[in-house]
């Protein structure tokens, strides 16, 4: 069976609607489906935005809010779910922002560089951290000075392709090669075995809750 | 253009998405893709992982031994004369550039257009600090009370939430110091702290204008 990623878009579309239609219809198997896309798509995004505090509470709160919508009928073209997902998830992280910001405020007595959570960090993490980031640095050092450029330009002052062939005379191809060729360099030390961060370990303890 | 679940976006277009560079259209497509494509969020946080090594590693390095990027004012400053292409006034603002140069202070090779230092502020009345649209520009922010730690993730959000920039910083002496390269746009941002956990500790008001 297909999952929902590897629909074409015409079989998403359809999946899309008759998801929607099942919620309307109030079968659970569709809401299970829906959470599905919440438990994993969307906590990811929210925790890319706002950290993983209360994490499970704002995908609930943001699953609520569709299904209501979606019951009420506010969803006029139910292809399109995944866009009204984004839509409301995109306003609850606004939303979160202004509360966080209108707390603060509302705490006249109390600085606004307080600590929001009482969190403590993790040694073995941040270890784990300083450690990638010496072994880049060490890669980086025994590239050249040109390829060096174009990454520093790129990821630490972030110009553009653009800004970054403009100055240094580079073809787009020339610059594409350039930088892959760099990054490729880096071997071992490429992304793929770069550090886990609480968002990657977050990501993989979700699989395996999710196997559970 | 990149198509909603008939292909998978490219290791570059999900490298414009994490450094906050795609708009309009395509960012609504690779969002409402990466909701439902779990190998894509691996790829985008692994992607961010990179980013934000990357960052340290090079801005670590840059302050050792700068490679060979001109200082962004200077530039945009001179940028009017365009009078390179002739030859005497080539010679002679070479000359005028080497005097220029011995009696320079020295430049940091990630130049900026204004410093701003994120304050404590208190009630309503709180203003936030303001930094020059489009221009990059050194924010500082005191970190004296938080849990001591040798790093923490620097994100700056426009106001729908989407992170736009992010780095790894170390404080010395209490204060964070740091440039962000990234041109805002006009408007409203926050700036966020994360403790090395993933913790946010703190959250401050920006302008940009």
């Amino acid at each position: 069976m297909p999952t929902t990623e590897n629909r074409a878009p015409a079989d998403q579309s359809a999946h899309w609607e008759q998801l929607v239609e099942q919620i309307r219809a109030g079968d659970p198997a569709g809401m299970e489906a829906l959470y599905r896309v919440f438990a994993r798509g969307v906590r990811f995004y929210l925790c890319r935005q706002l950290g993983p505090q209360e994490l499970d509470d704002k995908v609930h709160d943001t699953f609520l809010i569709v299904v209501k919508a979606i019951r009420r009928g506010e969803l006029r073209e139910p292809e399109r779910l995944m866009g009204f997902v984004r839509t409301v998830v995109r306003r609850q992280v606004a939303a979160h922002i202004d509360h966080a910001v209108q707390s603060r405020r509302d705490r006249v007595d109390v600085e606004s560089g307080i600590h929001i959570v009482d969190s403590r960090s993790n040694p073995e993490e941040v270890l784990v951290v300083k450690q990638r980031a010496e072994a880049v640095e060490r890669a980086l050092r025994c590239i050249s000075g040109r390829d060096r450029e174009i990454l520093t330009r790129f990821y630490l002052l972030e110009q553009t392709q653009e800004e970054i062939c403009r100055e240094m005379s580079l073809s787009e191809t020339q610059f594409r090669l350039l930088k892959s060729r760099a990054k490729a360099r880096f071997g071992e030390l490429g992304k793929k075995k770069l550090l886990r961060s609480a968002l990657t370990q977050f990501i993989v303890r979700a699989k395996a809750a999710s196997a559970d | 253009m990149y198509k909603l679940a008939q292909a998978h976006p490219s290791e570059e277009i999900l490298e414009e998405y994490a450094l906050g560079r795609l708009t309009g259209p395509k960012l609504e497509q690779i969002e409402e893709h990466l909701l439902v494509c779990a190998q894509c969020q691996d790829g985008l946080a692994e992607t961010d992982e990179f980013i934000v090594i990357m960052k340290q590693a090079a801005g670590r390095l840059q302050q050792e031994s700068p490679v060979g990027i001109a200082p962004r004012p200077e530039r945009e400053r001179f940028g009017r004369f365009n009078l390179l292409g002739k030859p005497v006034w080539a010679g002679a603002l070479a000359a005028a550039a080497l005097a220029v140069v011995v009696w320079m202070p020295r430049q940091s090779p990630a130049a900026y257009d204004a410093e701003v230092k994120l304050q404590a502020m208190r009630g309503v009345e709180a203003i936030a600090p303001t930094v020059p649209a489009g221009k990059p520009f050194l924010l500082k922010a005191d970190v004296t009370g938080l849990s001591p730690a040798s790093e923490f993730r620097l994100e700056v959000a426009d106001s729908g939430g989407a992170v736009v920039w992010r780095a790894m910083v170390s404080p010395k002496d209490a204060l964070i110091s740091t440039v962000v390269a990234r041109k805002l746009g006009a408007g409203r941002y926050w700036v966020r702290l994360y403790d090395p956990a993933g913790a946010l500790v703190r959250e401050y008001g920006l302008e940009s204008r």
